[in-house]
C-alpha cells in the first residue's frame, strides 16, 4: 500500500492522472489488507471478486471531468448496512450468513458514484456498545495501540480506515457510534443532521436517533464522501426532502467572526488531562483564526444519557421484534411449536447485552413504564432540543470534547460514572437530531488520538466542516500514520 | 417493583429466555435506570409536548402508483424452511 495514495482526494488525482488504475489500486488494497488485518480485525466479509469487477467498470468509464464522484475509489461499509449478495450480519448470530436481497440506498449511491465496495466492518452486535466487543464474531483492535479498543459501535470502520487499508468506511451513529470510535482511532467522523442520509437499508437500531456517516483521515474526504451518500430518499420517509447537498463550499473560507460556544456542563472534572489540554489549545488557535469563542451555560446535559437509555432501547425492542426465526434469520434447529421458534431463535441468536437493551426497552414501553420513561424521557427531549436551538441563536457552533479520555484497554470494565459521561458528550447530537463531527486534535502521552467535537444546528455540516478544515490544515496531525 | 419475577415477565412478552445471570443484571440496569429517571421527574415538563421522531417532517407522502413485486422469490429463499412458495413453521393450532 505504501505504493498508493491513502486519501479519497489523492486516490483521485492519482486516478486522473494515470498513475494507476483502480484495478490495481484494488488489488494492491487486497494484498495490503492480508498483511494489516490479522492485527486489526476489523473486516467480517470482503468482497474481492465483485469489487474487482466494479474497478475493472471504473477504469473502463475513465476518470475525465464527467466521471462519477467516487469512481474507483475503495470504500468499506459497516456490518449493519445492507449490501445485496454479500453477507450481512450485523455483527450477530441472529444473521449469520444472511444474504441481502437489495443494497441500503447509501449502497446504491456509493456504487453509482462508481465506488469500489471493499468489505464490511466489525461492529457491536445490532450496532449496540461502544468498544465493538459485544460482537459475536471477533473483537476488533485500535490501529494505534492493538491492545486498546477501536471504540464502537463502528469500531471496524474506524480501525480499518486508520490502519489505511481503505480511505473511508461507513459507520452509523445512534448515540455516538461514528464520532467515539473516530476520536479513538484518529479520524474525522460525522453524524449526519437526521434526515439528510436515507437509513433504507441500515439496521434499525433507535429509528429516531439512527445516521448512516462518513469515516475518513481528512476533513475534506468525509465532506466529498457524505455529499454523495445524502440526499431525499422516496423508501426512508424520515429522509429530508433535498436532493443533492454541497458540504464542501464553505472548504477554505475564513473563520474570522464565526461564533463558537463551549458549554460549561462539558468542560468535565473528569476529562483526561491531555483531552482537556487539547481542547484548550483549539479555543486558542480558533481565536487567533478571529473565531469567537464562549463559554455557554448549558443545563440539560447528564440527563441526555437517561433519555438515550429509555428512549433508544425502546425503539431497538421494537425494531429487533422483527427477529423471530420466521422469514429470515436465525431459527433455533430445536424448536418444535411456534413459541419455541421465536423464543429459542431470538435467545440463541441474540447476545446477552441486545438481550439486556431488548428486556429494558420492553419495560419501559409496558404498563405504567410508557407514561412514566417514554412519554417523560419525550418530553424533556424537546426542552433538550430546545436549549441547543436557544444556543444557536447566539453561536454558530459549538466546541467540546468527543470523549472524556483517549482508548482503553480491550477487556477492561470501563468505569460506569465515565461510561455515562462519554455517552452524555455524543447523545445530544441524536436526542436534537443534529449534526456533529469528531476530528483529530492531538495525541496523548501512550500516543492515543484525541477527538474533538463540533456540534452545528439542523443542516450545518458545511460550517462543521470549515472549522474543522481550517484546524487540520494548520497542523499536522493527519500526516501521522500509527506503526503497524 | 423491579426484581427476578418482573423481569421474568418481561423477557417471556418480548420472547425472550434468559440466563439466571442475565435476569440478574437486567434486574440491576433497570434498578438503576429507575433511579436516572426519577432524576428526570425533577424537571418541569408540564406543557411540554414529547419528541418522538428525528425531525419535523409530517404526511411524507409517494404517489400511490402500484409496482409489481418481481422479487418474492428471492426474498423466500432468505427463509429457513420453505414448500411451494410458502414458509414452512410448525403446527401452530394445538388441540
Amino acid at each position: 500500500m505504501t505504493k498508493y495514495p491513502i486519501t479519497i482526494k489523492e486516490i483521485q488525482a492519482g486516478l486522473k492522472a494515470g498513475e494507476f488504475s483502480a484495478v490495481e489500486l484494488t488489488t494492491a488494497v487486497f494484498e495490503n489488507i492480508e498483511q494489516v488485518d490479522p492485527k486489526i480485525k476489523g473486516f467480517l466479509a470482503l468482497n474481492k471478486e465483485e469489487a474487482l469487477e466494479q474497478a475493472k467498470a471504473s477504469d473502463e468509464r475513465g476518470y475525465g471531468d464527467d466521471a462519477p464522484a467516487l469512481n474507483g475509489v475503495p470504500i468499506a461499509i459497516k456490518d449493519n448496512i445492507l449490501t445485496k449478495d454479500l453477507e450481512t450480519t450485523a455483527a450477530s448470530k441472529m444473521l449469520e450468513g444472511f444474504i441481502p436481497p437489495f443494497d441500503a440506498t447509501v449502497v446504491e449511491k456509493l456504487k453509482d458514484a462508481g465506488a469500489v465496495i471493499i468489505g464490511k466492518t466489525n461492529l457491536d452486535e445490532f450496532a449496540m456498545g461502544g468498544t465493538t466487543e459485544t460482537s459475536y464474531y471477533q473483537n476488533t483492535h485500535n490501529a494505534w495501540d492493538q491492545s486498546c479498543v477501536p471504540g464502537g459501535s463502528s469500531g471496524g470502520s474506524a480501525a480499518v480506515v486508520a490502519s489505511r487499508q481503505v480511505p473511508a468506511a461507513l459507520g452509523s451513529d445512534t448515540g455516538g457510534s461514528i464520532r467515539q470510535p473516530a476520536a479513538f482511532n484518529g479520524l474525522v467522523g460525522l453524524k449526519p443532521t437526521y434526515g439528510a442520509v436515507s437509513r433504507y437499508g441500515a439496521i434499525g437500531f433507535g429509528s429516531s436517533f439512527d445516521q448512516v456517516g462518513p469515516l475518513t483521515l481528512t476533513v475534506e474526504d468525509n465532506a466529498k464522501l457524505l455529499e454523495v451518500i445524502a440526499g431525499v430518499d422516496e423508501k426512508d420517509m424520515t429522509s429530508l426532502p433535498t436532493e443533492k447537498y454541497n458540504y464542501t463550499e464553505k472548504l477554505g473560507q475564513d473563520i474570522k467572526g464565526l461564533k463558537i460556544a463551549v458549554p460549561k456542563a462539558y468542560l468535565l472534572a473528569e476529562l483526561q488531562a491531555e483531552v482537556k489540554a487539547s481542547l484548550d489549545s483549539a479555543i486558542e488557535y480558533f481565536k487567533s483564526q478571529g473565531a469567537i469563542v464562549e463559554e455557554v451555560e448549558l443545563d440539560l446535559f447528564e440527563e441526555g444519557t437517561t433519555l438515550y437509555h429509555i428512549l433508544a432501547s425502546a425503539e431497538a425492542s421494537t425494531n429487533l421484534g422483527r427477529f423471530d426465526g420466521i422469514r429470515y434469520g436465525y431459527r433455533s434447529p430445536d424448536a418444535n411449536s411456534l413459541d419455541e421458534i421465536y423464543v429459542q431463535s431470538r435467545t440463541e441468536g441474540f447476545g446477552p447485552e441486545v438481550q439486556k437493551r431488548i428486556v429494558r426497552g420492553t419495560y419501559i414501553l409496558s404498563g405504567d413504564g410508557y407514561h412514566e420513561y417514554f412519554e417523560k424521557a419525550a418530553k424533556v427531549r424537546t426542552l433538550l432540543a430546545q436549549e441547543y436551538k436557544e444556543i444557536f441563536e447566539d453561536y454558530d457552533m459549538i466546541l467540546g470534547p468527543t470523549t472524556v479520555e483517549t482508548a482503553y484497554k480491550l477487556g477492561e470494565k470501563y468505569d460506569e460514572k465515565l461510561a455515562d459521561l462519554n455517552d452524555a458528550l455524543v447523545v445530544s447530537a441524536n436526542l436534537a437530531g443534529i449534526p456533529a463531527l469528531s476530528f483529530l486534535a492531538g495525541f496523548d502521552g501512550e500516543d492515543l488520538p484525541i477527538g474533538l467535537q463540533l456540534i452545528g444546528p439542523a443542516n450545518s455540516e458545511a460550517s462543521l466542516y470549515q472549522v474543522a478544515d481550517n484546524f487540520e490544515k494548520a497542523h499536522d496531525y493527519v500526516n501521522k500514520a500509527p506503526n503497524l | 417493583m423491579i426484581n427476578q419475577a418482573k423481569v421474568k415477565e418481561v423477557a417471556e412478552t418480548i420472547k425472550l429466555d434468559l440466563t439466571d445471570e442475565l435476569v440478574n443484571e437486567c434486574v440491576e440496569d433497570l434498578t438503576k435506570l429507575a433511579q436516572e429517571k426519577a432524576k428526570l421527574d425533577e424537571i418541569d415538563t408540564e406543557n411540554v409536548k414529547p419528541t418522538y421522531y428525528g425531525n419535523d417532517l409530517k404526511n411524507v407522502y409517494r404517489s400511490d402508483k402500484a409496482v409489481k413485486n418481481d422479487n418474492y422469490q428471492e426474498l423466500l429463499e432468505r427463509a429457513p424452511l420453505t414448500r411451494d412458495g410458502y414458509v414452512v413453521v410448525p403446527t401452530i393450532i394445538e388441540d
